[in-house]
């Protein structure tokens, strides 16, 4: 099994989400207070980066004694084209462009969407939905549960508390910021998948995904829209990072990479009790790959083959 | 009913503000040409099982988007997403982006293996195309938006006053006023959005969920019929300059809601200060100091009413 950047960059911040996952349903349902969760958050993740860190030692001494015993050296580096590299520049210039967007915008989509208002309820009263956030008036009946359990306001609650940035500026631009860079990373490992070794390809393909962006900034729904008005909400995180990088892991048959995608989703966006988008886009893969390795043509060629 | 309303209009709705959908139907079919032509997309790949996949991915979109446009499935989908989300959400299913994205850089890689300036024009036309499908600076878009503080170090380009800013005009009175940084308020539309999102200090009597009707599945609480009365009664102030509202209700009939009403149950729900709109006119604004019995100061394009206790 081959780990790349992007598989740790996306699995670190898939994990993230998962084990803030239990510290929030630990604040949520045991009633600890915001600054508990918080700690409880922090413990695991100084575990996570141990186990991390052992669990790379492991590897790299593994790898380096397959590389003893096979008397192999390390590979040289690829030519980089001057295509490629101007790709490479013209990519970078644009995705600094969009941050800039996203850090000087002055509009959000915030319809149906409470996430500030919960981030600020949750700091000051130091406790997870025990008001109503757009109110602050404590809650007669209750928060149905199927929304409660949704994590990303503790998270970025936390991350509020561990900056000292505001809620406005974590919430509007910091996030947002972050998921148009994994979003890049998800698409990039995407197109690796599709294209293979070929870089111009892969560049030229992340640069339109770029362009879409920008473009597609028309309509609720839409990634570019998502990102640059609403990149806090769990269903942009979802569009833009996880389905892209469930498409590749379904691609590659990483079913790990698979499995956190669903759980990630399940965390931070409203499903059918966590059967969401990701979970029907599995099935209907797995199903469509099955029925095409049944067809009797592809089977006779790959019996020829 | 409603759903499968929604998934039968769905479609038109969906293309009426942006192209992305054309462009992807477009995308398909050359992709599927260049399948069906070369047998294989990644030309000296030659890998079988990257085939397989890539054509997966192809299949998989085309289903889904076929999916996406015929109602019943649309249905089906809209069921699965908790019928919560509106039809534009069903197409989370379909790679919209990486599709188009695969066959424009298929394509453009194709020109660029001539560098001839008939294929750099092909190229910049397509870009062309492709950024032109989309509509990001329409009116609409900003409709679907609110406005955000801008950060500090951003010059600000919008001469008007933000609730935002109005809010901490607010803040700062309230503190100058009874040293108290908290406090109840009631006020139009704008600043009442804004205020939580603005301080958790700040407690509206009533929330965003009041009009914004998604956000009432986040609780099961519902609103008293006086808090209905106040948002009522200063939207249709801000909207006619009227002091009077008529509200049909069903069970009680026609109902007339005025200033002293609202400023009884204000002072129920303990409001400590009222902000009105500040575009009144002048006998509005006289009938409006007559019954709350105190002058309004005006405050950031506002009136302002400090409720006495």
């Amino acid at each position: 099994m081959t780990f790349r950047t992007s598989d740790i960059l996306i699995g670190v911040s898939l994990i993230i989400i998962g084990l803030t996952e239990v510290a929030h349903l630990a604040g949520c349902l045991l009633g600890w207070s915001f600054l508990t969760v918080m700690d409880l958050m922090l413990a695991e993740i100084v575990i996570m980066v141990i186990a991390a860190i052992l669990f790379s030692l492991i590897r790299h001494k593994k790898a380096v004694a397959v590389i003893v015993i096979a008397g192999k050296t390390a590979p040289e580096k690829k030519k980089v084209l001057r295509t490629q590299r101007i790709l490479t520049g013209i990519l970078a210039f644009f995705i600094l462009l969009q941050i800039l967007r996203i850090l000087t915008g002055e509009r959000a989509w915030l319809d149906g969407d409470m996430t500030l208002e919960t981030v600020n309820t949750f700091l000051k009263e130091n406790a997870i939905y025990t008001v109503d956030p757009l109110t602050g008036v404590p809650y007669t009946a209750a928060m149905p549960l199927r929304l409660r359990i949704l994590c990303l306001p503790t998270l970025y609650g936390a991350v509020c508390r561990w900056t000292g940035m505001g809620a406005a500026d974590v919430v509007y631009r910091l996030i947002p910021c972050v998921t148009l860079l994994l979003g890049y990373v998800a698409y990039g490992r995407l197109g690796a998948v599709i294209f293979g070794e070929d870089g111009t390809k892969r560049k030229t393909f992340l640069l339109i995904v770029g362009i879409l962006f920008c473009a597609g900034a028309y309509m609720p729904g839409m990634d570019g829209f998502d990102i640059f008005y609403g990149g806090f909400r769990g269903v942009t995180i979802r569009a833009v990072v996880l389905l892209p990088y469930l498409i590749a892991c379904l691609m590659e048959r990483k079913y790990f990479g698979v499995i956190l995608c669903v759980l990630a989703e399940a965390c931070m966006v409203w499903t059918l009790y966590g059967a969401g988008v990701c979970l029907l886009v599995t099935l209907g893969w797995v199903v469509l790959h099955k029925l095409l390795s049944l067809l009797p043509g592809r089977r006779k060629k790959e019996a020829a083959g | 009913m409603t759903l499968l309303k929604t998934a039968l209009n769905g479609w038109t709705d969906y293309t009426q503000h942006g192209k992305f959908a054309a462009l992807l139907l477009v995308a398909m079919l050359y992709l599927g040409y260049t399948i069906r032509r070369r047998n294989a997309l990644h030309a000296g790949a030659g890998s079988k099982d990257r085939n397989k996949t890539t054509m997966t991915l192809w299949l998989y979109t085309g289903l889904t988007a076929l999916s996406c446009i015929c109602p019943l499935s649309a249905l089906f989908l809209m069921k699965y997403q908790t019928a919560f989300y509106s039809y534009v959400w069903i197409w989370a299913v379909v790679p919209q982006t990486a599709l188009i994205a695969w066959a424009a850089a298929e394509f453009l890689c194709g020109l660029w293996k001539k560098r001839t300036l008939t294929n750099l024009m092909a190229t910049v036309i397509l870009l062309g195309i492709v950024f032109l499908s989309g509509n990001p600076v329409s009116e609409w878009t900003k409709e679907q938006t609110a406005q955000i503080p801008v950060m500090d170090v951003t010059i600000q380009q919008n001469p008007e006053t933000s609730p935002w800013e109005t809010l901490a005009s607010l803040t700062e009175y309230r503190l100058t006023e009874s040293g108290e940084g908290s406090f109840t308020l009631w006020a139009p539309k704008e600043i009442m959005a804004a205020a939580r999102a603005y301080s958790a200090e700040i407690y509206p009597v009533y929330g965003r969920s009041i009009w914004d009707a998604s956000l009432g599945s986040y609780s099961y609480d519902t609103y008293a019929t006086g808090q209905e009365d106040l948002y009522l009664w200063m939207s249709h102030l801000e909207a006619t300059g009227e002091t009077e509202y008529v509200r049909m209700d069903e069970s009680t009939g026609a109902r007339t809601i005025d200033f002293a009403d609202c400023l009884k149950y204000a002072a129920e729900k303990n409001v400590d200060i009222v902000l009105l709109p500040g575009n009144l006119p002048e006998e509005t604004l006289s009938e409006l100091q007559n019954t709350a019995g105190s002058k309004l100061q005006p405050l950031d394009g506002y009136y302002l009413l400090t409720m006495q206790k």
